[in-house]
């Protein structure tokens, strides 16, 4: 598959074009037009914008374009009933050659717009179909893929948009662009709600001792494995960042990380009137897990007896690794202290 | 100028993209998609691409084993 191009372009009576028909042929993607000044370079850049879109985008951006613009697409020398058109032979992105042709029926007027006849493969045809041959047009007034020396100026001073639009249709990347609009959708309607689990790992990768080991865990899905290792590792940084060797066996590591918390904890004064309430409906939801982990039990009693009594712990619990990971629900010892 | 001597089609935007991007990554999925639409509407397409690919996620990461110490 490759772009849609033209292969032909025949114009007659267009601007400097004259009463015999003028044919172009374009055998190749890439084409070089030179010549002299007044030879109608500028006529069959024109021709092309007004095949495409019945316009030339010329009249609009310039302050006297109107007047200026006045029966200037018809040929003045072109003899009555002769008709004013550009023709070219289209090939879509299939390799299918189309013939379009533009008939210019009423010329620009000072202040009317001109008029004109579109027809494909002889049928006459409405604007948009130029479209199904898969030519991209961008939005007004430069609609056409066609750059032209009166082009620049307006395009330095448009908006960035308009001006990304038009390059977008100027070098036929539009397809990349809905391609990017479709993947940003995507990510729309599949954004994930961090849960509360998340949302405390996300909190707990702020501590600088576990930030390393547990970030990774939130970078994509991470297995059991990975959340083991992640925080064995977090729990051995984070005692050696209270200058301890950290135990090898990661049960015995973990109790040493609890028991430093707990040091941590006593020092901790709990300030008047910001004592916090045990919620009946969290005391529910530890009691139960504690049922499914009973040996974990003596150490949830003293968590909720300090969460009772220390605003600062909710600030320190986040310091305990095994409460971070929403995997980790399913994964004992960590069960009961993640539903804590 | 011969058949012979029609230079090769050049890629498309989207088989440029691809070339870019890690080979079986969701993203060169994503495009391969793209591509394979073929001016058919886009979003169908991809919703399959990540439809997959979430159950490919979900597939290696359940069961999760419960790693009792």
């Amino acid at each position: 598959m490759s772009p849609c191009r033209i292969s032909k372009l025949e114009i007659q009576g267009f601007r400097s074009f004259g009463r015999d028909a003028q044919t172009l042929e374009l055998p190749s993607l890439l084409a070089a037009v030179w010549g002299p000044n007044s030879q109608g370079k500028t006529s069959l850049a024109e021709a092309v914008e007004f095949l495409l879109t019945g316009h030339i985008v010329r009249r609009d951006l310039m302050a006297s374009g109107q007047d200026e613009f006045a029966d200037a697409l018809r040929n003045c020398h072109l003899p009555a009933g002769t008709p004013c058109f550009v023709q070219a032979v289209i090939v879509d992105a299939d390799g299918a050659p189309h013939t379009v042709k533009r008939t210019l029926k009423t010329d620009y007027g000072k202040k009317q717009d001109c008029e004109t006849i579109l027809e494909i493969g002889g049928a006459i045809v409405s604007e948009a179909e130029i479209a199904t041959l898969g030519i991209v047009l961008s939005q007004p007034p430069l609609r056409a893929p066609v750059l032209a020396q009166h082009t620049l100026g307006y395009l330095f001073s448009a908006r960035p948009q308009d001006r990304a639009g038009y390059f977008k249709a100027l070098l036929e990347v539009t397809d990349l662009d809905e391609f990017r609009s479709a993947v940003a959708a995507l990510e729309k309607e599949n954004e994930v709600v961090p849960g509360p689990l998340i949302i405390k790992l996300e909190a707990a990768t702020a501590i600088p001792a576990a930030r390393k080991n547990l970030r990774p865990l939130l970078a994509k899905v991470p297995g059991a494995s990975a959340i083991d290792f992640a925080f064995a590792a977090a729990c051995r940084e984070l005692i050696e960042s209270f200058g301890e060797t950290a135990p090898t066996d990661h049960a015995t590591r973990l109790a040493r990380v609890e028991e430093i918390l707990a040091e941590k904890r006593a020092r901790t004064f709990a300030l008047k009137g910001l004592i916090a309430k045990p919620s009946l409906h969290g005391l529910k939801r530890l009691t139960s897990s504690m049922r499914n982990s009973p040996s974990t039990l003596p150490n949830a009693r003293r968590s909720m007896k300090r969460r009772a009594v220390s605003p600062a712990f909710s600030v320190k619990r986040s310091l305990c690794p095994p409460l971070l990971v929403q995997r980790a629900v399913s994964i004992a010892p960590y069960a009961a202290l993640m539903k804590a | 100028m011969t058949t012979e001597e029609q230079p090769p089609a050049a890629p498309t935007n989207l088989e440029r993209l691809r070339g870019h991007l890690t080979k079986d990554s969701l993203a060169e999925r994503l495009v391969v998609a793209a591509m394979a639409a073929e001016g058919a509407p886009l979003l169908p397409a991809l919703h399959q691409v990540i439809a997959g690919r979430l159950e490919e996620i979900k597939r290696k990461h359940e069961p999760v084993p419960d790693q009792q110490a």
